[in-house]
């Protein structure tokens, strides 16, 4: 005859008030919590957990912060950035750095591109170097910190200005910073009738700063006042200058360089060849 | 070393204006790539203005030299631009050089500058 067993009721709520976390089996195989019982693993995540009404710190992945503007300040990111002039609502073809500065928010910053359509207000000063990254700072409207580097290969150009935006807008353009690259020679191009002296290239060069150097070794058949180069907008005095000069026998005689960068040579008259070098500071 | 060339303005008659330097500038476009174009340097060409490559011929120095006083530019050549007047008048104003004869001190002192220089002085 089959024994059954039954609980009483009684047994069933004693064994309902026994009946704890602590008998239920927790498999800790996945999690990689220590507690082998629900019990327990509950009371380790309760001991890991944060509490939500503190500051998560940004080592663990929080902001440090309660609030938006401190947890940007935390994070590095309370300066609001711009990529384009284009994101403040504007033409780069066509808009001025007065009205970019003025689209600025305080606190930003802009980065962008200059290209060959870029607008002439925003490459005022930038000379041949038009293509480049321009950073601008704007902290408040009182200072406006602006960078420019230029893409131009084999020859890299960094510009600085300020900007102050108190009152009136006075966009004065960029000021160009010396950099550590020697200037260029330019063969000089001379007039029909005379060439470089054989052995020699006559050349003429202008420093970041603008002083020309020239150096002529010239051949051909002098006249008093023979026209033999005429240098290049840009790189001329601003007045009238001459200079000693000799050929090869020692024969002395001056080369001028006048209005519109005219080179004119006198005394040498008959003579076949001439020697002289000079330098000045550039006009404009 | 950047390309260059040297370049004259003229203006939409073909009269020489001024003489410039042109670069080729070579720059890093925003995706990467280069690209190249001859600038102008210190000079922006007015309506109507153009370069000529062509080097200029002799310019007249005085009345009895032979060249030219006012350059233009017909296309192909540069020519005499200046009118007969202004011909004229510009040689009024550049007679034909005379050069003085040197004095007999003038003669000693430069024969005693090409003695010095052959002996190394």
């Amino acid at each position: 005859m089959a024994i059954k067993k039954y609980l009483s009721l009684d047994g069933l709520a004693r064994f309902k008030e026994k009946l704890t976390a602590t008998f239920i089996p927790y498999t800790n195989t996945s999690s990689g919590l220590s507690a082998t019982n629900a019990q327990d693993a509950i009371d380790e995540l309760n001991s890991s957990k944060y509490d939500s009404s503190s500051v998560i710190p940004i080592a663990n992945g929080g902001t440090g912060a309660t609030a938006v503007s401190g947890a940007r300040w935390n994070l590095g990111t309370n300066i609001v950035t711009y990529r384009a002039v284009s994101d403040l609502g504007l033409d780069i073809t066509s808009c001025t750095m007065d009205e970019i500065i003025a689209a600025m928010p305080d606190s930003s910053m802009l980065v962008f591109w200059v290209a060959g359509d870029s607008s002439s207000s925003i490459k005022d000063g930038l000379g041949t170097y038009g293509y480049g990254t321009m950073t601008i700072i704007k902290s408040t409207q009182y200072r406006v910190d602006l960078s420019y580097i230029s893409n131009t290969v084999n020859d890299v150009r960094i510009f600085k200005s300020n900007y102050y935006y108190g009152g009136t807008p006075t966009w004065s353009g960029w000021v160009g910073l010396v950099t550590a690259i020697e200037p260029t020679e330019y063969e000089m191009s001379f007039n029909s009738g005379f060439a470089n002296q054989s052995g020699f290239t006559s050349y003429y060069s202008k420093s970041q700063e603008g002083v020309v150097c020239v150096a002529i070794a010239v051949t051909g058949t002098f006249e008093s006042g023979s026209n033999i180069f005429t240098m290049p907008s840009g790189f001329r005095p601003s007045t009238k200058l001459i200079s000693a000069a000799a050929t090869g026998s020692l024969v002395a005689g001056r080369v001028q360089i006048g209005a519109g960068g005219v080179v004119n040579v006198y005394g040498v008259t008959g003579s076949t060849d001439l020697y002289c070098s000079f330098s000045f500071v550039a006009q404009g | 070393m950047t390309n260059y060339k040297h370049s004259n303005v003229i203006d939409s008659e073909g009269f020489y204006v001024d003489f410039v330097l042109v670069l080729e500038m070579e720059n890093v476009t925003e995706n990467g790539a280069s690209t190249s174009e001859w600038v102008i340097q210190n000079y922006t060409l007015k309506d109507g203005e153009s370069l000529v490559d062509t080097q200029r011929p002799h310019a007249r120095v005085n009345a009895d030299d032979i060249g030219i006083i006012k350059f233009k530019w017909n296309g192909t050549a540069w020519i005499e631009g200046a009118t007969a007047n202004e011909i004229a008048q510009w040689e009024i104003e550049n007679p034909a050089y005379v050069e003085e004869e040197a004095t007999m001190e003038e003669i000693i002192e430069q024969q005693e500058l090409i003695i010095s220089s052959l002996l190394g002085e």
